[in-house]
C-alpha cells in the first residue's frame, strides 16, 4: 500500500512552498531594480565612469599647464583632485568632494594660464584649454547625477515600505548610496 | 640585489600607475591608423594604411598606430600596453602610440613581433634610429610618422628578408622633411571624436535606464506567473497525496453523488488530483 502524508504535514510542506515562493519573489525582483540603478553608478559609463572622465580632464589640463607654470601650487592642488577622480578605489562620496571643486581648481589655473606670456603665444595650448573647458562642461551637463539620485530615492522608498520591502531588507537587500 | 631593487620598482610602478589608471578612455580600433587627433594629413593617412596592408601580407605583422590627444592621467607606456589589450591585438602586433597634446609616445609589440623585430630595435625607432622624437615635439607630425616607418621598414627588411617598399607618401620623408606640417591646423575645426563618442555611450547607459524604468511595470519580476502556477500545481500535488484524499479516492463507488457532471476540463482536473472526492467526504457524502 501506498504511503500516504498526514494533512498536516501537506499543509507544512505547502506553506513551505508558499513562503518561498514569496521570499523568492521579493529578493529576485528588488536585487534585479538595485542591478538596474547600480549599472547608472557604476556600470560602463555609469556615474562613477563620469566622475572619473573629469578627473581625466584635470590631469589633462595639468600637462597643459605644466608647460608654462612650473611647480604651480593650483596646477598641484588640480593634479590632487584629478588622482582622486580618477582612483577607482575611492567612495562615491571623496568623489563627489572633489567634483564639486573641480571646475574650481580648473578656473584657477585657467587664470594663471591667461597672465602667463608663453601661453598667450601658444596657439596649440589655448586650443587644448578650450578643447578640455568644452569637455569638462559636456560631462557635467549630462543628467546622470540627477537620474542616478531619482533612482536610487525611489528604490530606497520601495525598500522602507512595510511587507515585501521589510522582508527584502530582512533578506539582504540593502539600500542604495546616494550622490549627495 | 640590483635585481630585487628593480623588481620592487617595477611592482610600484605598475601599482602607481594601476591608481590613476581608472577611467582612461580609448578610441575604438579603426584599422591600421587611428587618427582621433586628426593629425596627420590624408596622403600620410593613406600611405600609413597601404603600407601597413603590404607588411601583413609579406610578414604576418600587423601594424597598428593610435594618435590620440591626451593619456587621462596616464604614462604613454601604460596607455599603450593597455590599448594593445583593449583592441585585443594579436601576437604578431605592433602598436605606435601617440599623445599629440602631451608630445609623448610609446611602442606597446605582440609576443610574436617582439621576437623578431625586438623591443629595444623598436624603441630606438622612436629616439635614435630617426627623428620621431624630435618632430613630434615640433607638431611636425606627417615627417614625424614618416622618418619613423622609413626606419621601421628598414628594420623589418632586415629582419624578415624582405624587400618592402614604402608609400611615395612616406618615402618623401627620406633625407629630408618636405613640407613643414602647420602644428596649429591640425587642431582648427577638429572635433575629438574620442570624446564624442564617449558622450554618446554615456547617454546611452542613461537611455537604458530610463527604458528599463519605463518598461518596469510590464516587466514580470520575482517569481512570476509561470512560476506561481507551478508552485500551485505543486501544492495540489502535495495534497493529492495526504490522507483524507486518498481515503475519499479509494472509497467504494456505489453510493454518492459527484459533484457537477464531471463532463467539464475543471471537474477533470479536480479529480485528477482526488480534490472532488475530498470535498465529498467533508460534505459527509461518502
Amino acid at each position: 500500500m501506498k504511503k500516504s502524508l498526514p494533512i498536516g504535514v501537506c499543509i507544512l510542506i505547502s506553506l513551505v512552498l508558499v513562503l518561498f515562493g514569496v521570499l523568492y519573489g521579493a529578493v529576485s525582483g528588488y536585487t534585479d531594480e538595485k542591478k538596474q540603478v547600480d549599472a547608472l553608478l557604476n556600470g560602463d559609463n555609469g556615474l562613477m565612469d563620469v566622475l572619473g572622465y573629469r578627473g581625466a580632464d584635470g590631469h589633462n589640463l595639468c600637462v597643459v599647464a605644466r608647460r608654462h607654470l612650473a611647480n604651480d601650487p593650483d596646477v598641484e592642488k588640480l593634479s590632487q583632485c584629478a588622482a582622486i577622480l580618477t582612483d577607482e578605489n575611492q567612495p562615491l562620496a571623496a568623489k563627489k568632494a572633489e567634483n564639486d571643486n573641480l571646475d574650481a581648481n580648473v578656473a584657477a589655473v585657467k587664470a594663471k594660464l591667461l597672465e602667463t606670456p608663453s601661453f598667450q603665444e601658444n596657439q596649440r595650448d589655448q586650443q587644448y584649454l578650450s578643447m578640455l573647458e568644452g569637455d569638462l562642461r559636456n560631462l557635467s551637463g549630462t543628467d546622470k547625477i540627477s537620474l542616478y539620485n531619482q533612482a536610487a530615492t525611489e528604490f530606497n522608498q520601495r525598500l522602507e515600505a512595510p511587507g515585501i520591502g521589510y522582508l527584502a531588507r530582512m533578506l539582504g537587500v540593502s539600500p542604495l548610496e546616494m550622490y549627495e | 640585489m640590483k635585481r630585487w631593487i628593480c623588481g620592487v620598482l617595477c611592482v610600484l610602478m605598475v601599482l602607481m600607475s594601476a591608481v590613476a589608471a581608472a577611467g582612461a578612455r580609448m578610441p575604438a580600433l579603426r584599422g591600421a591608423l587611428t587618427d582621433d587627433a586628426d593629425v596627420l594629413s590624408t596622403d600620410v593617412s593613406a600611405a600609413l594604411t597601404e603600407y601597413a596592408e603590404d607588411v601583413e601580407d609579406e610578414t604576418d605583422v600587423e601594424v597598428h598606430v593610435a594618435i590620440v590627444h591626451f593619456l587621462d592621467g596616464l604614462d604613454a607606456q601604460t596607455y599603450a600596453n593597455e590599448l594593445f589589450a583593449h583592441w585585443k591585438l594579436s601576437d604578431n602586433a605592433v602598436l605606435l602610440l601617440c599623445a599629440a597634446g602631451e608630445d609623448s609616445f610609446a611602442t606597446a609589440v605582440g609576443s610574436k613581433a617582439e621576437s623578431k623585430l625586438g623591443k629595444q630595435n623598436l624603441d630606438n625607432l622612436m629616439y635614435t634610429s630617426s627623428d620621431f622624437a624630435t618632430l613630434i615635439a615640433a607638431q611636425q607630425y606627417d615627417a614625424a610618422f614618416g622618418k619613423y616607418f622609413i626606419a621601421f621598414n628598414d628594420l623589418l627588411n632586415k629582419r624578415y628578408d624582405e624587400k618592402l617598399k614604402l608609400p611615395k607618401a612616406l618615402a618623401a620623408y627620406d633625407g629630408n622633411t618636405a613640407v613643414q606640417q602647420n602644428p596649429v591646423s591640425s587642431l582648427m575645426g577638429a572635433g575629438y571624436h574620442l570624446w564624442s563618442e564617449v558622450m554618446d555611450n554615456v547617454n546611452d547607459n542613461s537611455a537604458h535606464y530610463n527604458d528599463y524604468h519605463a518598461n518596469r511595470d510590464q516587466q514580470d519580476n520575482g517569481l512570476g506567473v509561470g512560476g506561481w502556477i507551478v508552485l500551485i500545481i505543486l501544492v495540489m500535488i502535495i495534497f493529492s497525496q495526504s490522507t483524507p484524499v486518498r481515503k475519499a479516492r479509494n472509497q467504494g463507488k456505489g453510493n454518492y453523488r459527484r459533484i457537477g457532471c464531471g463532463c467539464s476540463p475543471l471537474g477533470w482536473i479536480l479529480s485528477l488530483f482526488g480534490i472532488n472526492a475530498l470535498i465529498d467526504a467533508l460534505r459527509g457524502k461518502r
